[in-house]
């Protein structure tokens, strides 16, 4: 069960946020389901913050509208995934056209974990990544970038469905998720030391903990749109 | 006339003092009458003179001018020149129903009843008045909360005098709120404010932000035990797609509210929760025991097998249909709905 949350949303060094992020939880009658969501608006792509802000909105409402028929026959992870890449193909396609009609290159990634209960699974399409945290640092998501940039986009190119993996949630884990601009600078090791060990135990905590590596990253040069979600376990 | 947009500019008779706020048609500013110091809201739209938001502004300037109720704040002056046009009216100190129902929300339901009726006594003025004028725009943001405590409705920007064959206005209304056949175009009647007043009802009673994503309001199942079973049929017949479906306009839904009594159905569904089942099992128990005290392992006579079987069944078959049979809705409960982004509006436009 997720106990508290704590959120990052800075701009770092660009005019404007183009990442997009959003957290929902609703209690259903099997049980608690939560939805943690990033997405990075691809940096230097033309309306970025649209792609991302756009994907964001689409998710949230299949989160409450979708997604609580799907769950009523159980948390199957193949139904969900089905379900997801529809709804991300609808998506990809009205992007993509609004795009050419536009002339814009409208692209965003997208990390999403979804808890129910104690188990959970995630979704990513692109560069942003997932930990889990607990007394030691474990990456949920591939390194998904390239030379020639991100291979797994929302919008742009041809559609690719969203890598995903899954797990039982252990007591007292924590997941994080960010946008590549907040793991730029700052390397796994970090994250554990300020999140990890199982040290944190309220939202005070862990948003003084994600400010403290905003700062850092900001300090080792980061000038990128940094984003993040944490989410504590019992 | 010159326009200044910045503290201390003077427009006409007025200065300005601070900018309260940003509505679709432009800025809302605190301003004060040089000669009387008293305190007044100005409502100024800039651009091409028969532009949408200065047309807007001349209309809800007329509006107001028809429009003489103490919980609608009234027209003092309608300035205009090339540059812009400039609505000045009373000013209401307060909060917006918006923040109280964000410090407050989930209301306690006779709480939330008790500001209905308020709300739909203002939006029953409006329908009733001749001609009829339909609001449109009904949100929590919209209406005020005076230092007196009274409610009062601002932003008459998207009102609209009722008239046949309406269809082929412009789209207004804020997703979420706005009635479905609203946000098609598809002719608006002063049921529509109906619908936008239960989207505010449900709301206050369960937290959910109807303009927030997925951008409808919670229905009658997802409230809960602690509201009444009248409140949720009423909510759900008023958000119902079909406009026939729910009450005619305001005063048929201040009827309407003014039926429910929460407290007395709250014992009710508390008696329903509790009691029944605890009447339930006990009679189960007591059978049993009776069976057992009265013919300790010999044959039961059939009659009376027949009594207590029949009885049984019938408790156990109100039990399955209760628990089997019955649809009361898979979510219980939403909560957070955090949404940070720097895109502005909803859906895909620039």
């Amino acid at each position: 069960m997720v106990l508290f949350y704590s959120l990052l949303y800075e701009k770092g060094g660009r005019e404007r946020n183009e990442d997009s992020m959003a957290l929902h939880r609703m209690e259903t009658r099997a049980g608690e389901l939560t939805m943690a969501l990033i997405c990075d608006g691809m940096g230097g792509e033309d309306k970025g913050e649209l792609a991302s802000g756009y994907l964001v909105e689409c998710l949230s409402v299949w989160f409450y509208d979708k997604l609580p028929s799907v769950l009523r026959n159980g948390f199957r992870r193949g139904r969900i995934q089905r379900c997801l890449q529809r709804q991300l193909f609808t998506v990809h396609e009205e992007l993509r056209r609004f795009g050419l009609e536009n002339k814009l290159r409208c692209g965003t990634t997208m990390t999403m974990l979804l808890i129910f209960n104690r188990q959970y699974l995630l979704f990513q399409s692109g560069d942003s990544m997932a930990y889990s945290l607990g007394r030691k640092i474990r990456a949920l998501t591939p390194r998904q970038g390239n030379d020639r940039g991100v291979d797994r986009c929302i919008g742009i190119g041809s559609f690719k469905a969203p890598h995903m993996s899954g797990g039982r949630v252990a007591c007292n884990e924590g997941f994080l998720i960010h946008s590549d601009g907040f793991g730029d600078r700052i390397t796994p090791k970090d994250m554990l030391g300020a999140l990890g060990g199982g040290r944190i135990k309220e939202r005070g905590e862990a948003d003084k903990a994600l400010r403290t590596l905003a700062k850092a990253g900001v300090r080792r040069g980061c000038r990128d749109n940094m984003s993040a979600i944490y989410l504590g376990c019992s | 006339m010159s326009i200044y947009e910045a503290e201390g500019a003077v427009i006409g008779r007025y200065r300005l003092i601070k900018k309260l706020g940003k509505g679709g048609m432009g800025a809302v500013w605190l301003a004060e009458h040089t000669g009387l110091h008293t305190r007044f809201a100005m409502k100024m739209a800039a651009g091409d003179i028969n532009g949408l938001s200065r047309s807007c502004l001349r209309t809800e300037a007329e509006r107001m001018k028809t429009l003489n109720d103490r919980r609608i704040p009234y027209l003092v002056d309608f300035i205009e020149d090339d540059e812009c046009s400039v609505l000045v009216m009373e000013y209401v100190e307060g909060i917006t129903l918006e923040e109280y129902i964000g410090k407050n929300a989930p209301l306690d339901e006779e709480e939330a009843l008790g500001l209905m009726k308020k709300l739909c006594d203002i939006v029953a003025f409006l329908h009733n008045s001749r001609p009829r004028i339909l609001y449109r725009d009904i949100k929590p943001s919209n209406f005020m909360i005076s230092a007196g405590g009274e409610l009062r409705l601002l932003d008459f920007g998207t009102a609209l005098i009722q008239t046949e064959g309406m269809q082929g206005e412009e789209i207004c209304g804020t997703r979420g709120y706005a009635a479905p056949e609203q946000l098609k175009n598809s002719g608006v009647r002063a049921d529509a404010d109906v619908y936008s007043l239960a989207a505010v009802y449900s709301y206050m009673l369960s937290a959910v932000d109807p303009s927030r994503p997925p951008f409808h309001p919670v229905r009658g199942e997802e409230l809960g035990r602690m509201v009444s079973r009248s409140t949720k049929k009423l909510i759900d017949s008023c958000l119902s797609p079909d406009p026939d479906k729910r009450p005619a306009n305001g005063i048929a839904l201040r009827g309407r509210l003014e039926k429910i009594r929460p407290g007395r159905e709250k014992l009710l569904n508390c008696m329903e929760e509790h009691l029944y089942q605890l009447i339930m099992w006990t009679q189960v128990m007591a059978a049993c025991i009776l069976l057992w005290a009265r013919h300790g392992g010999h044959p039961i006579p059939e009659a009376e097998f027949i009594c207590y079987s029949i009885s049984l069944l019938s408790l156990l078959w109100g039990f399955i249909r209760e628990e089997f049979f019955t649809d009361p809705g898979f979510v219980l409960q939403r909560s957070w709905n955090i949404i940070l982004s720097s895109k502005e509006g909803t859906g895909l436009h620039f």
